[in-house]
């Protein structure tokens, strides 16, 4: 399943698809940096409902402890799936949690670039200087349904993502790079074209691909099998 | 050569393997500054500092998960889960994640690490210090389960499994852990193959399965029958997932008769693995029911002397079992 992705050059982890499992592994990655005194910060993200698991719990706990070179980040988009942030937790910010760690819960706009990139900084030296793990909670939203089988019509009104379509962080940025003086129409048509190119040769590069022989099923389940 | 117990021998073998490999770290609850509830990692912390033997917080998602992590990052952590009846709450953590995470990344990730984890009964530990979890685990592909019986083995597979891969569940029956002693060579890294069962006795009439302390009982159970002309062939089979189809197709082969002794209780088992492996693939030289001498379909072991005792297989329910069978 291409959610599974990884990256290994880039030191990007697979992932699964159980919520907050991937928080421990983060804080192992950075317990394992710290111990052989790299100068390498970890970090992971998550939703808000992920914080209701124990692996949040877990996790962070066991990384204020150990002060981690760690940033958790969660991508408050205030559903999980169907179910609003109010029936999963009854404090108002996921930020607010980190409280019960020891170490700082930012809360950031998480439609503006900007106000990301401060948080990410902050917490980058913070994690680098050897105080430790952040949480940053960036507050979103999911202008589209959670999948092509999601009706959402159950759980949300079309003039709540009509708002928040509104407060897309790409226009916003576009905004106020206008206002600045460093935008112009040729540079945003040159960084689109370059992205759009990009995934259009992925895309390509994934239809033209060979589906996998069905000998390739028994792979890759233990060392052995992979020579 | 050295008489050791199997505990020492986990203790030594652990010591010289973090001599030998800066990798090495060692997490969980109470393994460092106490060494370990059995003495398992006593002095470790001592000799490799508070960064290589860790006590983690009392949360067992987060010791396996954050092991995980370390072995992501290039480290060769070997967690402890205090009793295995504790294992459940990592389950996530070994079956989702650190199992399946070769397969899901098309074998650009790997697991390298043991989890260390004291199992089993007859000790008094009641319902929840006494639990068998190999059948849980051994159906679990991308994982390997060994379960050692012996200073020597235990020495041996604990090597293997630290050089292995992949993550490998390290079970280690606790009633052993004083009661077993074994000569335990010094001086050499010698290794004991993942995957390879072992003829402990040689015999004719009957062929034993076991595995942990049930090895030992029916060495106990063997011996007490040969006086009454029975000659069992007891096999220990150590590694219970990949199992060693040969030796038990050879064993049963040369006798005929199959009797699987463990304590876990018997419905969906590890013996039902054993069996079918028999009927499948040593039907025809079968001459007698395949057996299963196991715990009963009750939740756990209980704490009552009494109770315990009828819980778990022993010498005599073995050689019951094994003269039954002898009579086909």
């Amino acid at each position: 399943m291409p959610g599974h992705y990884s990256y290994k050059p880039l030191k990007i982890v697979t992932g699964s698809s159980p919520i907050a499992t991937q928080i421990p592994h983060a804080v192992g990655i950075a317990l394992a940096s710290k111990i052989k005194n790299e100068d390498v910060v970890t970090a992971v993200w998550f939703g808000e409902a992920a914080s209701s698991k124990g692996d949040f719990h877990e996790g962070l706990n066991f990384a204020g402890v150990i002060k981690a070179p760690v940033i958790f980040i969660c991508e408050n988009n205030h559903y999980a799936i169907s179910v609003p942030q109010n029936k999963q937790m009854a404090v108002p910010n996921v930020a607010d949690k980190a409280c019960a760690y020891g170490f700082p819960g930012v809360i950031t706009d998480g439609n503006d670039v900007l106000d990301v990139y401060k948080a990410m900084k902050a917490a980058v030296e913070r994690a680098r200087s050897g105080e430790g793990p952040t949480l940053i909670e960036c507050k979103t939203y999911r202008i589209v349904p959670h999948s092509s089988d999601d009706d959402e019509s159950r759980y949300r009104t079309k003039v709540e993502v009509e708002e928040w379509k509104r407060k897309g962080p790409i226009e916003r940025l576009r905004t106020y790079m206008q206002a600045q003086g460093i935008w112009s129409e040729e540079f945003e048509n040159q960084v689109k074209s370059e992205a759009l190119s990009i995934v259009d040769d992925a895309t390509r590069f994934a239809e033209q691909a060979s589906p996998p022989s069905p000998s390739s099923l028994l792979r890759h389940v233990f060392a052995e099998e992979a020579k | 050569m050295a008489t050791k117990t199997v505990i020492q021998t986990i203790r030594d073998t652990l010591f010289e393997e973090m001599e030998r490999d800066e990798r090495i770290i060692i997490l969980g609850e109470d393994v460092g500054l106490a060494g370990g509830v059995f003495g398992a990692t006593k002095g470790l912390q001592e000799r490799f500092g508070e960064w290589r033997v860790i006590d983690t917080p009392l949360a067992e998602s987060a010791i396996i998960g954050t092991a995980i992590g370390a072995a992501l990052n290039g480290l060769l952590p070997i967690p402890e889960i205090q009793f295995a009846d504790f294992i459940h709450p990592a389950f996530d953590q070994i079956v989702n994640e650190a199992a399946r995470i070769r397969y899901r990344s098309n074998g650009a990730w790997n697991v390298q690490m043991v989890i260390r984890c004291p199992w089993g009964g007859g000790i008094h530990g009641a319902l929840y210090h006494s639990q068998s979890v190999e059948a849980f685990f051994t159906h679990v592909p991308g994982l390997k389960v060994v379960a050692p019986s012996t200073p020597y083995d235990v020495a041996g597979l604990l090597r293997s499994s630290i050089d292995d891969p992949d993550p490998v569940l390290f079970l280690e029956h606790k009633k052993t852990y004083r009661l077993i002693k074994g000569e335990v060579p010094e001086g050499s890294r010698f290794k004991v193959p993942i995957g390879k069962a072992k003829v402990v006795r040689q015999g004719s009439d009957v062929s034993v399965f076991a595995y942990g302390l049930m090895v030992h009982q029916s060495l106990e159970a063997a011996n007490l029958l040969s006086n009454e002309g029975i000659e069992a062939e007891v096999i220990d089979l150590r590694t219970l997932s990949p199992l060693d189809k040969e030796t038990i197709l050879n064993s049963v082969a040369k006798t005929g008769k199959a009797l699987i002794v463990h304590e876990d209780n018997i419905t969906g088992g590890f013996g039902a693995e054993v069996a079918a492996i028999i009927a499948s693939e040593g039907f025809e030289y079968m001459d007698g029911p395949i057996t299963r001498l196991a715990g009963p379909d009750v939740p756990a072991i209980p704490f009552a002397s009494t109770l315990e005792e009828a819980f778990l297989p022993n010498t005599y329910k073995i050689a019951e079992a094994i003269r039954n069978l002898a009579k086909y």
